[in-house]
């Protein structure tokens, strides 16, 4: 027995769970299984499964030499997207009931002016669960009318009569002070006792009622989902022999324990593809390409990131949806379309596919589990692109003429023979997913050219080539371990949190050992988020920030401090930081006027373990060693043979010409005619279109 | 031969891209003043006025933002072509506010026009303008009643401000000396050029990447590309003539008298014709629009007929087939001299109810109907933390939007002479920055017009004036006396209201456009009516109303006297009886438009 030498990564997604085991000599395998809505802890342990069959052993065996697990989960943002959140309810200052639907009227940040024919906004909390309390606290932190007992005993009787489950107390300018707040919160957690509570300064406490307001909400809506499970998911683990460490992907591309997690588990939200831009950037520096946009297709959406000079990028609050979430995190952005999706007519008779999907249950009409709506996967397996033998290794076998039964319906209702229907299916949801290519590349201004398309998820290999063509990027690249690649990811993730503190102040009237002590006060609670681990005081990075402004601006500028004791130069020097950054950004500064502080953060992390990926044989062009079979498939409307490889007898510098398919265990890489696919030393393909 | 162009080709990538990144160079210029000024007009509320233009003034793209202020800005570009020809220079600003001189929106907008040269040669405009909180004039804000349009605020026409790159201290100097925030305008001016420096810097990237002719070749297939969708929209309106018309509560000098805008919509085939020339004749009050500002604005309006999808695509081209038509001496088009401080949030009200109108007549199943009225606040004095003068502007109690068809009003959508894009500030942020505890800020029951689908409600809003004595301006507010109509049979906007709570008294404000002062201690009360409706109240579905009342945004009473809906008070279930009779068994009541009665205790509270 080698003692604890595996690392494992699982990451659930709406189709599919994915998962990553590397082993003591840096052998990495990969499984995939469906993911299991009911409970989504079920797929995970059927993934550990998998895993320990293949390395030979119970699962009981692998877990107990298991010293890292670390999971991504969907938990979170599935709650959220579908609105199936733990009934949530909020207690907020009196007179105040509407901020977190009101929204700042910010409608065109996430919808067009003219966009005019569309439903109102619909609020995490409605405005019946949305209760009042009548405190005071002034800008200034002076508590003029502190929270009272009795009404707070009053308003928990109605929130037990209502039967809520999360609870988020955001008053009034508690950034400056959150006492009253804090108060309320500790008194209805104890009085409400299973209910999850949180407040707002608890999680971002800085100025501004209403994105403070709605990140909190959105934690407490999702805190009784995001507990249960993944309190649940660490029993059954520890159960079944597991004694290492499980951490939570957050979406700050940094890994947390379970402890520190569940305690603003609005940090989850979009945790799994936040893991894939991370991954993306350790593999530029692999491929040598430092512009990648990453594109990753699983069964229910695809989840988008573009990434210059590999640099991972990080944006400070962002929109879910309609929703506001005010903290710090990758900047992955998702539509609903995937290999589940749902090909329907509109009532204008227009194909139109996702984004509702068929996800893992009952899953693509193919799979035989009741599903009859023709999904992308039926259309991929009509069209010849998906083995059914060999669909996930073979495990889920696909049922040929069920997909075609499915598919037959689009067929029928377009006058259209099968395989034509099916490949209008596949052409649709490809121009959906370019669309969101394009939003975030060519609409942003990049010209795609400078850039490689890594296609990853099960999916994305299927369909890159043809995002490729119509974006017209210079390369596509389907990754090794593509299908997981976000569980690969993990791999390459740091652990830690950030964190931030309000301190506003003119910046020549800033106090050294103030700053200092919420600085102190901020480690204490990264140290104590980190206790678990045991790490040594030296693993420990910090990295101090400061948000500063110019008097009367309402935006901050975000400036980096010395990771030690901040002195009164140090604050000085910021001052000439402030200004450069300034005009770096803003072509202009203002030397004139007064500059201020506004908020102090903290990054306190550890690193993650180095990967080096395993190199595969050297060969010579030809893949003729690889070769598994022929099939018809259909492409620009014709049948034609197309050979099919194996993925794991490639070897380097192999280059397959299509029409081709290359066969993983756990994806089907789809090379079309007019492309070529060289074989790179890790098992990464590339793919170009033939000169 | 010389016209006989050559058909170019134009390279896809280059085209979309090229298209694409226009709108991204307007987005970072707004970006950039938000980020960097301190006016809360500029920062929050959108209220700006950008874009980017051809060296001869052709509009190549209209970002999203404040109507008046987009396509408007052409007249003071092309106002800047006219009167410096040869003599703009790289590096060249530009300052006018000049509504007769330059065709800008009204005296307190500034608008910066930098020419954008690439290798020696004049290729694009941007500008950047907004309403700034002070212009001189005779009395601090925009909105009073003046002697005449000097007295309204400084004058400027187009200058250069800056001259190769050279800022120009003794204009700059000789304005500032005429402003009541010296200081602070002078960083404005700074950040307002700094954002078309921004774009200054982002096209000659873009020249440099695809030469010149490349991305000028674009200019000209975007244009026609877009002419031709906007076209084939219009197609699809249906043929005929439409009219409407649109009062204001008053002029500002003759109290109690309302001004009509009409207008008439001829659509025939691919074009469209809006006609204002039956509007009432300008005014002596501060109301007064013109033809730039009712330009801008009825386009903006008209692209919500359109297919959203061309949103960020709108050029030159969308104005080809949509004619707009003023006639001078008109409140749409006044002549020089004329007040005009109103006429971004009255005149352009007026101009953009009258399209919505038009085009929900013409297109019913697409019918959009207008906001709430105007009610922002704006309290000018001395805070007595800093001892400086202090402009306060908020849009937080104004209403939210009108109804469409099929869906209630967006909550988070107010100011149709804004089309929505203001956005409110965080109170948090507002009472640190003025000396005004705010105590109450959210949604009014009963404020919103009914309807099958009802608008979004209006904002009940309390301040506590904790600075010295002030003044409180509400010149750019409507509707204390006259509604916006909804459609359908769906209800008009309810009425605007305020008072003063002073020492256990309530002082209502009969009329806003007259400017009140207010003393330390002093409670403003803001109650705004939400958008207008869709649809005959009596016909929305009863599930709804019941969501409503459980959500306290309509009263009991309401639900029964205007909704025809009665609830159980206690369990507050539909008694599906006693509304199918109080509903005249489905065949629908008799039209009730009148407010309900009796049921004004939700809308005191």
């Amino acid at each position: 027995m080698s003692g604890r030498s595996f690392r494992l990564c699982a990451d659930t997604g709406g189709t599919f769970t994915d998962l990553v085991a590397l082993d003591g000599e840096g052998n990495l395998s990969e499984f995939k299984v469906p993911s299991t809505p009911a409970d989504f802890a079920d797929g995970v342990l059927d993934a550990i499964d998998e895993a320990s069959c293949f390395h030979g052993r119970t699962p009981r065996e692998l877990l107990s030499e298991t010293e890292l697990i670390v999971h991504g989960t969907t938990v979170a943002t599935n709650a959220l997207v579908t609105r199936s959140l733990a009934r949530p309810a909020m207690l907020t200052t009196k007179g105040f009931r509407d901020i977190i639907e009101m929204r700042r009227c910010l409608k065109i940040e996430t919808k067009s002016m003219y966009q005019a024919l569309i439903p109102p906004y619909e609020p995490v909390v409605p405005r019946h669960l949305r209760l009042t309390v009548d405190e005071e606290t002034r800008y200034t932190g002076e508590v003029v009318k502190p929270v009272d007992t009795a009404e707070l005993a009053r308003l928990v009787e109605r929130l037990k009569a209502d039967g809520v489950q999360a609870l988020a107390v955001c008053f009034i300018n508690s950034y400056a002070n959150p006492e009253n707040e804090r108060r309320a919160a500790e008194f209805c957690q104890e009085a409400l006792g299973d209910v999850f509570v949180t407040y707002s300064c608890g999680i971002v406490p800085k100025m501004g009622e209403y994105e403070r307001q709605s990140t909190c909400v959105i934690s407490a809506a999702v805190g009784p989902v995001v507990t249960k499970y993944i309190i649940g998911l660490d029993r059954r683990l520890r159960d079944e022999g597991f004694t290492g460490q499980l951490l939570i992907m957050q979406a700050n591309q940094l890994m947390q324990s379970v402890a520190a997690v569940i305690k603003k588990p609005v940090y989850l939200i979009v945790s799994g593809p936040a893991a894939a831009p991370p991954g993306a950037a350790y593999l530029s520096g692999v491929l040598k390409d430092p512009n990648l946009i990453t594109a990753d297709m699983g069964g229910t959406t695809l989840d988008v990131a573009l990434i210059k000079d590999a640099e991972v990028p990080l944006v400070d609050g962002r929109w879910f949806g309609d929703d506001r979430v005010g903290i710090k995190v990758v900047d992955v952005s998702s539509i609903g379309a995937g290999g589940g999706s749902i090909a329907w007519f509109d009532p204008l008779g227009l194909l139109q596919v996702g984004p509702q999907s068929a996800g893992a249950d009952p899953g693509p009409a193919c799979y035989g589990r009741g599903g009859t709506e023709p999904t992308v996967t039926d259309a991929a397996v009509v069209l010849g692109y998906l083995p059914a033998d060999f669909f996930c290794g073979g495990s889920v076998p696909l049922d040929v003429e069920l997909a075609r039964a499915a598919v037959k319906k689009i067929g029928d209702r377009m006058r259209l023979p099968i395989e034509e229907a099916a490949q209008a299916v596949f052409t649709t949801v490809n121009s959906n997913m370019v669309d969101e290519l394009m939003r975030i590349s060519t609409r942003m201004g990049h010209d795609v050219r400078e850039f490689s398309l890594l296609a990853c998820g099960g999916g994305g290999p299927m369909c890159g080539a043809f995002w490729g063509d119509l974006l017209g990027c210079r390369s596509v690249i389907v990754p090794n371990h593509s299908s997981s690649f976000c569980a690969f990811s993990m791999l390459t993730l740091d652990i830690g949190r950030d964190y931030l503190r309000s301190y506003v102040s003119p910046l020549d009237k800033a106090n050294a050992s103030d700053v200092n002590l919420l600085y102190q006060e901020m480690l204490e609670e990264g140290l104590s988020e980190l206790e678990a681990f045991q790490v040594n005081p030296e693993e420990i990075i910090v990295g101090k920030s400061a948000d500063l402004r110019y008097h009367g601006q309402y935006h901050d500028v975000e400036i980096q401090l010395p990771p030690d004791e901040i002195t009164p130069a140090d604050l000085e020097a910021s001052r000439d930081a402030f200004q450069r950054k300034h005009t770096e950004l803003y072509t202009f500064d203002l030397p004139w006027v007064p500059i201020e502080i506004r908020n102090l953060r903290l990054l306190v992390k550890v690193k993650g373990r180095k990967l080096s990926l395993p190199a595969i044989e050297q060969a010579g062009e030809d893949p003729g060693n690889a070769l598994k079979r022929t099939r018809r498939c259909f492409f620009n409307g014709g049948l034609l043979d197309t050979l099919c490889f194996d993925s794991t007898r490639l070897k380097a510098n192999n280059v397959v010409r299509g029409p081709a398919l290359i066969e993983a265990p756990t994806t089907t890489a789809v090379i079309p005619p007019g492309f070529r696919a060289s074989v790179d030393a890790y098992n990464n393909y590339v793919l170009q279109r033939e000169v | 031969m010389a016209d006989m162009k050559q058909p170019v080709w134009i390279d896809p990538v280059v085209i979309a891209t090229t298209w694409h990144y226009l709108q991204r160079v307007c987005r970072e210029m707004r970006d950039t003043v938000e980020r960097t000024a301190s006016n809360v007009l500029a920062t929050s509320l959108h209220d700006l006025a950008y874009g980017i233009w051809d060296a001869k003034g052709r509009v190549i793209a209209i970002p999203e933002g404040f109507p008046c202020r987009l396509i408007s800005s052409t007249f003071p570009i092309k106002a800047v072509i006219e009167r410096f020809g040869s003599r703009i220079y790289p590096g060249d600003v530009f300052l006018t506010n000049d509504p007769f001189r330059a065709g800008a929106v009204h005296l307190p907008d500034w608008v910066f026009i930098r020419p954008i040269f690439f290798e020696d040669e004049l290729v694009f405009f941007s500008c950047m303008g907004t309403h700034v909180p002070d212009n001189g004039g005779a009395r601090p804000g925009a909105y009073f009643l003046a002697f005449d349009s000097i007295a309204e605020g400084l004058n400027i026409p187009p200058i250069k401000l800056v001259e190769r790159g050279k800022m120009r201290d003794d204009l700059l100097e000789l304005i500032l000396a005429n402003n009541r925030l010296p200081d602070m305008m002078r960083r404005e001016t700074y950040s307002l050029i700094g954002s078309t420096a921004v774009a200054d810097r982002r096209l000659t990237e873009l020249l440099e990447k695809y030469g010149k002719e490349g991305v000028l070749d674009c200019l000209e297939e975007m244009f026609d590309r877009t002419e031709k969708a906007v076209r084939a929209e219009i197609a699809r309106w249906p043929d005929g003539t439409y009219q409407a018309e649109a009062n204001t509560d008053d002029d500002g000098a003759k109290l109690g008298e309302p001004v009509t805008v009409r207008c008439r919509l001829d659509v025939k085939g691919d074009e469209a014709t809006f006609d204002f020339s039956e509007s009432d004749e300008q005014r002596a009050g501060y109301i007064n629009g013109h033809y730039s500002l009712v330009l801008s604005d009825v386009l903006c309006a008209s692209f919500l007929f359109l297919d959203p999808g061309l949103a960020a695509y709108h050029n030159e081209g969308s104005l080809r087939p949509i004619r707009v038509v003023c006639r001078e001496g008109t409140v749409t088009d006044a002549r020089p001299g004329a007040l005009t401080a109103g006429a971004p949030s009255i005149a352009g009200a007026m101009v953009i109810e009258c399209v919505l109108s038009t085009l929900s007549q013409a297109l019913p199943e697409r019918a959009v109907t207008p906001y709430g009225r105007p009610l922002h606040l704006m309290f000018i004095g001395r805070d007595p933390r800093t001892d400086a003068l202090y402009t306060d502007v908020s849009f937080c109690p104004a209403g939210g939007a009108g109804a469409v068809y099929g869906y209630d009003g967006y909550q988070c959508c107010c100011e149709l002479g804004a089309l929505g894009v203001v956005s409110k500030t965080d109170a948090e942020e507002e009472m640190v920055r003025f000396p005004w505890k705010v105590r109450r800020y959210e949604f009014l029951i009963d404020s919103a017009g009914a309807g099958k689908w009802r608008g979004a409600p209006g904002i009940a809003w309390e301040g506590v004036n904790e600075g010295d004595d002030c003044a409180s301006t509400m010149g750019p507010c409507d509707g204390w006396h006259t509604q916006a109509a909804g459609q359908q049979g769906g209800h008009p906007t309810p009425l605007n209201r305020a008072y003063i709570l002073r020492a256990g008294e309530e002082i209502d404000i009969v009329q806003p456009h007259v400017i009140q002062d207010l003393k330390t201690g002093d409670i403003f009360v803001a109650r705004s009516g939400g958008g207008a409706g869709v649809g005959r109240p009596e016909e929305r579905e009863p599930e709804l109303v019941r969501l409503d009342v459980k959500n306290e945004l309509v009263s009991l009473c309401a639900a029964r006297e205007t909704y025809k809906v009665v609830l159980d008070p206690g369990t507050l279930e539909i008694d599906r009886e006693a509304t199918k009779t109080l509903r005249g068994g489905g065949q629908g009541s008799i039209r009730d438009e009148a407010p309900p009665k009796g049921c004004d205790e939700g809308r005191s509270t």
